[in-house]
């Protein structure tokens, strides 16, 4: 029998921050000081523990998780990325999202800065920086021979993945040898040089007085120097672990999936204004590069990121083997690259919704004629451009089809396999209809050229073209760039939260269930235990760590690390937010 | 009735329907997004750059 809405998913979100200093002239505040104001203010509203992860962070008492996340710390800037708890069902994924947006945005509000924080839950900025959101689902890796490769595949990679681990602990000792030379340097220097804070920001990049608020542990050219080292020290096991991924793994999900993705922009593309002054339909679309990547080690920005995969070999396994144990198992977490930043909840819940599906249909056996497309980069890249939509970017049964036709392919046959599921709970008929109603607005739109009143609020990309053709239509560039960048800012004056805030749009989620999820981990998932030992341990007298899949009592050789079951017992209905039993939960 | 002899309605008499609280909310904001938008655009795309970007 199908299986509809059974599978683990979770959105991981990373947000701008947009600082206003009180003083204009005062020097640009490093990004990871308003994190760790940030995060000050947001231990006040929840209990949290300290991650062991390599980011720097903490899990939430809901499960959740709250990282620094920087691709160059030394530069001073970096994002908080936001990691829903596991969850089962989309609408309950959607309250959970909900609730992160809120707890950060009103952690944000923070008067310990001197200036404003706002957070922007978007994918881009002005200068065409990249970074986003990304969806996970739980998802079968590979079934008969394939996964036998796959697993003869890791056992091969072993020697190679030890060769990297030693290569990476001498770097790491040569980095030890340069910070014990740097201080002796710094403790000569510092009579012969007048400029203390230039002798001390060229040797570790930064002033020693402003200490660990500046995330920085390296001077900018020691972090590029590390992070080529890191590149030629892993870049044999890169490329190795690449082949192995391509040949053995998600390989029907990829086949099926990759043409419902390339047009999903149509439901959820959060819309943009890119540097010509054109509006496109996705703002991270158009930064896609790869159906298949590590996500940035080679500049690649794939449309499915297989970066977990690497870091688990080669950052994680290598204190954790059971890290390394895990990648055997047939069942994987399938993150797919290609996600905008939603605030309108019906797109969100369709992104999510319609995309698990597609791949209960793709599971169950269902889906059978497949739209076929040369290039899907090629096509994501012509569907975020297209917004008559009228433009044939893939065959169906041998004829051109537009991104709407493939749409409605793929709805036509999630419908048909919902129709012959006997067990199918009705959210899934609920983002059927969504669905349906959200193709019908597009249809709309490309044969009468304005947006219908009833996608305005409903998807992303169509609320901000009519703000953007009503209020601005012939504004300069900035002006224009900056409804499209404030529309997400998560404040009550970013635009759509006005909009949020006059109450005429559908909501998925009632307030209530918001408000749960604020404090309470979901049911039936890993975070259900996490979230319970956050809330019970986190304030006792032995330190106490978590992660994604255990938790850690004590340290040291008196460390209890207790693994966090995957599955827990069913104890509340298919539907809403449903809090934790904590009675009865596997230990 | 034959169309010459309708009573035809004066033109001062016609009422546009009045416009929901939906679209009087979204014209308000329209509005106010109009204003904002003008207000010192280029600090604000500024305030709100990521240098590097991320995943």
């Amino acid at each position: 029998m199908a299986s509809i809405f059974e599978r683990l998913i979770g959105l991981e979100t990373e947000y701008a921050i947009r600082f206003r200093a009180g003083d204009p002239s005062a020097p640009r505040l490093p990004r990871f000081r308003i994190y760790e104001a940030v995060l000050a203010a947001l231990q006040q509203r929840i209990v949290t523990v300290r991650a062991r992860h390599f980011k720097e962070g903490v899990f939430l008492a809901n499960g959740g998780a709250v990282w620094f996340e920087a691709e160059r710390p030394a530069s001073g800037g970096g994002l908080i990325e936001g990691a829903t708890p596991e969850c089962r069902t989309p609408r309950q994924l959607i309250a959970y999202q909900r609730a992160q947006d809120r707890l950060l945005a009103e952690a944000a509000l923070t008067d310990k800065l001197p200036g404003q924080v706002r957070l922007l839950k978007n994918d881009r900025d002005a200068h065409d920086n990249v970074y986003g959101a990304q969806d996970n689902y739980e998802a079968a890796l590979a079934s008969g021979p394939l996964l036998w490769l796959w697993r003869l595949g890791l056992v091969a990679l072993l020697p190679l993945a030890i060769v990297t681990w030693t290569g990476i602990a001498a770097c790491l000792l040569l980095v030890l040898c340069y910070f014990a030379f740097a201080g002796l340097v710094y403790l000569a220097g510092r009579y012969l040089v007048s400029d203390r804070n230039w002798l001390a920001t060229l040797l570790f990049g930064t002033d020693l007085a402003e200490g660990r608020g500046t995330c920085v542990h390296a001077p900018i050219w020691l972090e590029s120097m590390l992070q080529l080292a890191a590149r030629v020290i892993t870049g044999p096991l890169a490329v190795a672990l690449d082949l192995l991924l391509r040949g053995t793994v998600f390989r029907r999900i990829r086949r099926q999936l990759t043409p419902f993705l390339v047009t999903r922009p149509l439901l959820a593309g959060a819309g943009m204004i890119d540097r010509a002054g054109d509006f496109l339909l996705s703002d991270k679309g158009p930064a896609i590069n790869c159906v298949l990547g590590f996500g940035g080690f080679w500049g690649d920005r794939p449309l499915y990121n297989m970066g977990h995969f690497f870091k688990a070999i080669y950052a994680q396994a290598w204190f954790s083997p059971r890290e390394y144990s895990r990648l055997f198992a047939a069942r994987q977490r399938l993150q797919i690259g290609l996600g905008d930043s939603n605030m309108c909840e019906v797109a969100e819940y369709l992104r999510v919704g319609a995309t698990l599906l597609v791949l209960d249909a793709i599971e169950a056996g269902h889906l059978s004629s497949i739209p076929r497309m040369a290039s899907p980069i090629r096509a994501l890249h012509a569907v975020c451009r297209d917004t008559v939509f009228r433009e044939p970017m893939a065959s169906l049964d041998e004829r051109p089809a537009t991104a709407l036709q493939v749409q409605w392919h793929y709805y036509q046959a999630c419908h048909d396999f919902v129709s012959g599921s006997a067990d199918a709970p009705p959210e899934a008929a609920e983002i059927l209809e969504l669905w349906r109603a959200a193709l019908e607005g597009v249809e709309q739109f490309a044969t009468q050229g304005q947006i219908p009143a009833t996608l305005v609020g409903t998807l992303d990309w169509a609320t901000k073209k009519y703000l953007l053709d009503h209020a601005a239509p012939r504004a300069c560039w900035a002006e224009r760039k900056k409804i499209d960048l404030c529309y997400h800012e998560l404040s009550a004056e970013g635009y759509f939260e006005m909009l949020r805030q006059a109450g005429t749009f559908p909501a998925i989620v009632a307030p209530e269930e918001v408000e749960r999820a604020m404090r309470v981990p979901p049911a039936d998932s890993p975070a259900t235990m996490r979230g319970h030992y956050i809330r019970e341990f986190s304030t006792g007298e032995q330190p106490m760590t978590a992660s994604w899949s255990s938790v850690t009592l004590g340290s040291g050789w008196n460390a209890h690390v207790i693994p966090l079951a995957r599955r827990q017992r069913r104890v509340a209905p298919r539907h809403g937010v449903t809090g934790s039993s904590t009675s009865g939960h596997q230990t | 009735m034959s169309p010459e002899t309708a009573v035809r309605e004066p033109e001062s008499c016609k009422v546009e329907p009045a416009a929901g609280p939906r679209v009087i909310a979204l014209q308000d904001i329209v509005e106010q997004v109009r204003h904002d938008s003008q207000q010192v655009p280029n600090r604000y795309l500024d305030e709100s750059t990521v240098p590097h970007g991320g995943e």
